[in-house]
């Protein structure tokens, strides 16, 4: 039997090549997330190379734009804090002296700017203009003057793909600022995007958490530095009888309204002997080879 | 004069530049997914397999950037590309009332399987998301369609 479209069997021959690309999509939606990651990037840095650096210039001219007023009004609060502060970071230079500390290991942070990714299969995601080459690591937290803003999953050579704490697979360990109830950290979503709150998970159900009370990352896990404002609480969510609560907790920073923000990146310390006092191992090869060409 | 396939492939292919210009490179997200529009008009252009393949390509770059879900839409874009492909065995018509109806269902259709493919409901989308903002998306979609076919066609002056 004829179709005007060819016979049956080049549409059967149709449908399964079809079936076989299906088949191709679905193994590629399946496939764990160690080999999409490479495909990404290589799209990243090639097909949307072009667009995500037109996006990158964009976001430099838009910094050099800003209002001058609020720029210096926030630099004259920092000089505030740092005046106020500086007698007690000279007591914590001079206490570690006397201990034979040396400097606290934190990580270093870079200002980068935000760039924002709208196709829709990126939702809760951003882009930074940063990438390994500045030092920016898989995991790098993100900040914002307000607080906590995400974390870096993907990075590339000059750019990376970092998630906000809208994200399903956003988490961090939290305590209130007082210490007295800790947890887990992790999105709740809203009706609308912008009714997206946070939930501190996990707390002990003995601990009544105020609403107002502050919350704080916790710093366990050594991913997010300790102290680092997540958001306020505003009322319980859950209390599962005889085991734990759950709070709910505005955040402190609003996603849609950040434009620049700060990375941490590493500075390639690798050997922490320094700050054990632990002086290098003696190269027995260097000996070894000079003792060689003595003979 | 260029040929009618050239000019409408360079049609498609403005439409998809055109989507990352304005979402990549401007960041806005007011603007229609054009890469759907790209999807659903090239898909119905080319015989199944074609098409499929079609729609594998431009679902792994509109899912470029996806963390979560990736694969997602290219599934939904094989499924509705061939889909178009085969509804012209059925449906011969090309007149804006049509284009329309196939534009809102094929959209919605997308919408359907990224929400299920893509893992929306264990992300605490709720299923009424596919009836509400889904479907406005749809129709979004679609009213892009209709108006990026009727410059193509005043331009081109081709159907």
């Amino acid at each position: 039997m004829l179709d005007f479209d060819g016979t049956r069997r080049t549409r059967r021959r149709d449908a399964a090549l079809a079936g076989a690309i299906l088949v191709l999509a679905l193994i590629l939606l399946g496939l764990p997330d160690e080999y999409q990651s490479p495909i990404r990037s290589s799209l990243r840095t090639t097909v949307l190379r072009p667009f995500l650096a037109a996006q990158a210039q964009i976001a430099q001219r838009r910094g050099q734009t800003e209002d001058v007023t609020v720029v210096r009004a926030q630099r004259d609060s920092l000089l505030a804090i740092v005046a106020a502060q500086a007698s007690l970071s000279e007591e914590n230079r001079q206490l570690r002296s006397a201990l034979g500390l040396s400097d606290r290991i934190a990580p270093t942070y870079k200002p980068v700017n935000v760039l924002r990714v709208g196709l829709t299969s990126a939702e809760s995601t951003f882009m930074i203009d940063a990438g390994s080459a500045d030092g920016v690591f898989v995991g790098s937290p993100v900040l914002t003057a307000e607080g906590m803003l995400g974390m870096v999953r993907e990075v590339d050579e000059t750019t990376a793909q970092a998630i906000d704490w809208t994200h399903p697979e956003f988490r961090v360990s939290a305590m209130t600022s007082d210490g007295a109830a800790g947890g887990i950290v992790e999105p709740r979503r809203g009706a609308f995007r912008e009714e997206d709150l946070l939930a501190l998970t996990s707390t002990a159900f003995q601990v009544d958490v105020r609403p107002g009370t502050r919350v704080v990352s916790s710093g366990r896990g050594n991913l997010f530095p300790r102290g680092v404002f997540l958001g306020t609480v505003i009322g319980i969510e859950e209390a599962d009888t005889g085991w734990r609560k759950s709070y709910l907790i505005r955040p402190g920073v609003r996603p849609e309204a950040v434009s620049h923000v700060m990375v941490a990146v590493r500075e390639g310390r690798a050997d922490l002997g320094d700050v054990f006092n632990v002086t290098a191992p003696p190269d027995t090869m260097a000996a070894d080879t000079a003792a060689a060409g003595g003979d | 004069m260029a040929s009618r396939s050239t000019s409408f492939w360079t049609f498609i292919l403005i439409l998809i530049v055109l989507h990352l210009a304005l979402r990549l490179a401007l960041g806005l997200m007011v603007v229609p997914d054009l890469i759907v529009v790209a999807a659903l008009l090239g898909g119905r252009r080319l015989d199944g397999w074609q098409s499929a393949l079609y729609g594998l390509v431009l679902g792994i770059l509109a899912d470029s950037l996806a963390l979560v879900g990736f694969g997602a839409t290219s599934v939904a874009f094989v499924v509705v590309c061939y889909i178009g492909s085969r509804s012209r065995n059925f449906f011969e018509g090309d007149s804006y009332l049509f284009i329309s109806i196939y534009a809102i269902l094929g959209a919605w259709l997308v919408e359907v399987i990224r929400y299920f493919a893509g893992g929306a409901s264990a992300r605490g989308v709720d299923l009424g998301y596919l009836i509400g903002a889904g479907l406005l998306n749809a129709l979004y979609v679609a009213a892009a369609a209709v108006v990026s076919l009727i410059a193509y066609r005043a331009i081109t002056g081709h159907r």
